[in-house]
């Protein structure tokens, strides 16, 4: 099972639709409907990383992160695992816009309470909201959209955008992601720890 | 983002709270499950009218101290100074971040649950090994599998009987399935985790307070040659807390017994102080108040003999 240069840093790694997972301790039992896999050693983190944002270079960076070691040791086997996971038809390829993305840090909890999200610092326990339009935003980089991809989805849900909606968009992302409640998916995983608070 | 708190609906503050403490108990490296509240409202509730607030999470009796510290870190003080696993025969730990912004909700951190009778260390394993993953507030969640959320259910009833909110969990989770599927209780599983767990005789005690339970007896043969201890009848027939104290004494091996006995009549001072806040105020209101604890104990225990008589005869 070769890679052949299937996988390119730019496509986005998601699980395959009806594919279910149970976590066992240190490994990760799959079942598709009609077969078992298990996940065991260095497959675990590298499937739990396969969040539908990521791509195969945020994969190590993550896998590498969560061991407390350096990118280049796991590449290799994070590699392997992907193309193994490919081949059984467990992780699928998607392409995404260029640009960034984002993602939710663990340390953040958030629940949409009518038209507004309301967000938690686990640590602190602050609590924030966000206005209907901005939790809308919020839920699509969640997501994973891309900048390009946000920004029309918000022009069709929303007539009334301003006309210079993707400043508008950006400096919100901006805003979320200097308070620490989105990231940029391939930066620094804060794994495990909690925002301080504000 | 808003520069003001928000103001929350219950069930939101309900759900973030239960989310931080699962998370940062994950960050600590502690095995916790989720019990009660929403492992039994979004289960046994799809009409969304069963309320949660307090946080409830079990946890091995050996992490407690660990748990207590993590939680420590970030604001949460017992409820009661003083009162905590190593002071206290409660079953469980009860914390409080007091920040209003912060839903200010308790946090109980339980080592065993009444009824549950092996080892509390053996239960804990045996239930996390059935454990199942969700998500709340978008944060993974540990909970209890659907047998052991049953059994759960189950023994809450019998031991707070004539609650409202406890009755209704147990009515609905002994109901025959609905159209969906709910409850989905495989009772013959649930069983099997009830004697793997000491909880056998607890769980037939509650079984028997609604009609439906008794439908569930009269169809596991197990169940239905299972009998109720004394203790479990008398809790769950409302009995006085002496003779259910004295009925628990009948299965504890006697070095236990001993120290049960002692920690019973001179309970911790912290923990007097929480039951009597008389006692707060200096030595002697202290002494005083061990004095009039061993005068009423003195005044209830007739009745609680007479009780106990009675659940013999039964």
């Amino acid at each position: 099972m070769g890679r052949g240069g299937a996988v390119t840093d730019r496509q986005h790694l998601v699980r395959a639709e009806g594919v279910a997972d149970v976590e066992l301790d240190d490994e990760v039992l799959l079942w598709t409907g009609t077969e078992l896999h298990l996940l065991s050693g260095g497959a675990a983190p590298v499937w739990r990383a396969t969040d539908g944002v990521s791509t195969l270079e945020e994969i190590t960076t993550a896998t590498a992160h969560s061991a407390g070691v350096d990118r280049a040791v796991v590449e290799p086997e994070t590699v392997d695992v992907v193309d193994r996971l490919l081949s059984a038809g467990l992780v699928e390829e998607h392409a995404g816009s260029p640009g960034p993305r984002w993602t939710v840090p663990p340390a953040i909890g958030w629940v949409r309470d009518g038209d507004v999200v309301v967000m938690s610092r686990h640590g602190s326990g602050t609590r924030d909201a966000l206005s209907p339009t901005a939790a809308r935003i919020f839920e699509l980089a969640w997501a994973g959209l891309g900048l390009r991809e946000l920004v029309d989805t918000i022009a069709a849900e929303f007539p009334d955008a301003p006309p210079h909606l993707e400043d508008a968009v950006t400096a919100l992302l901006a805003q979320l992601e200097a308070g620490g409640y989105l990231r940029q998916t391939g930066s620094a995983p804060e794994h495990g720890t909690p925002c301080p608070p504000r | 983002v808003s520069d003001e708190s928000p103001v929350l609906d219950s069930r939101t503050s309900a759900e973030l709270a239960h989310a931080e403490i699962a998370h940062l108990l994950a960050v600590a490296g502690v095995p916790t499950l989720a019990i009660k509240g929403p492992t039994v409202a979004l289960w046994l509730y799809p009409d969304d009218t069963r309320s949660w607030g307090d946080v409830d999470v079990w946890l091995p009796p050996h992490r407690m101290d660990d748990a207590v510290a993590a939680l420590g870190g970030h604001g949460f003080t017992e409820v009661f100074p003083g009162v905590d696993h190593h002071t206290s025969e409660d079953h469980a730990v009860v914390l409080q971040r007091t920040v209003a912004t912060t839903g200010g909700g308790e946090v109980d951190l339980h080592h065993r649950f009444p009824g549950a009778d092996a080892d509390p260390e053996r239960v804990f394993a045996v239930l996390w090994g059935r454990r199942e993953r969700t998500a709340l507030a978008h944060t993974p969640v540990w909970v209890p599998d659907r047998s052991t959320r049953a059994l759960l259910v189950v023994l809450n009833s019998a031991r707070t009987t004539g609650v409202a909110q406890a009755e209704e969990d147990l009515r609905r989770v002994v109901a025959p399935d609905d159209p969906g599927g709910l409850p989905g209780v495989d009772w013959e599983d649930v069983v099997d985790l009830a004697v793997r767990v000491g909880a056998l005789p607890a769980l037939r005690a509650g079984l028997d307070l609604d009609p439906g339970g008794a439908r569930v007896v009269a169809s596991v043969p197990r169940l239905a040659a299972a009998t109720a201890s004394r203790e479990w009848s008398l809790r769950s027939s409302g009995a006085s807390r002496t003779a259910v104290r004295l009925a628990e004494l009948g299965r504890v091996p006697p070095r236990e017994r001993a120290r049960r006995v002692a920690r019973w009549v001179v309970p911790h001072p912290a923990v007097l102080r929480m039951r009597d806040p008389r006692t707060a105020h200096g030595r002697r209101a202290l002494l005083t108040g061990y004095l009039r604890r061993l005068g009423q104990g003195a005044r209830e225990l007739p009745t609680a003999l007479w009780e106990l008589r009675g659940a013999r005869r039964r």
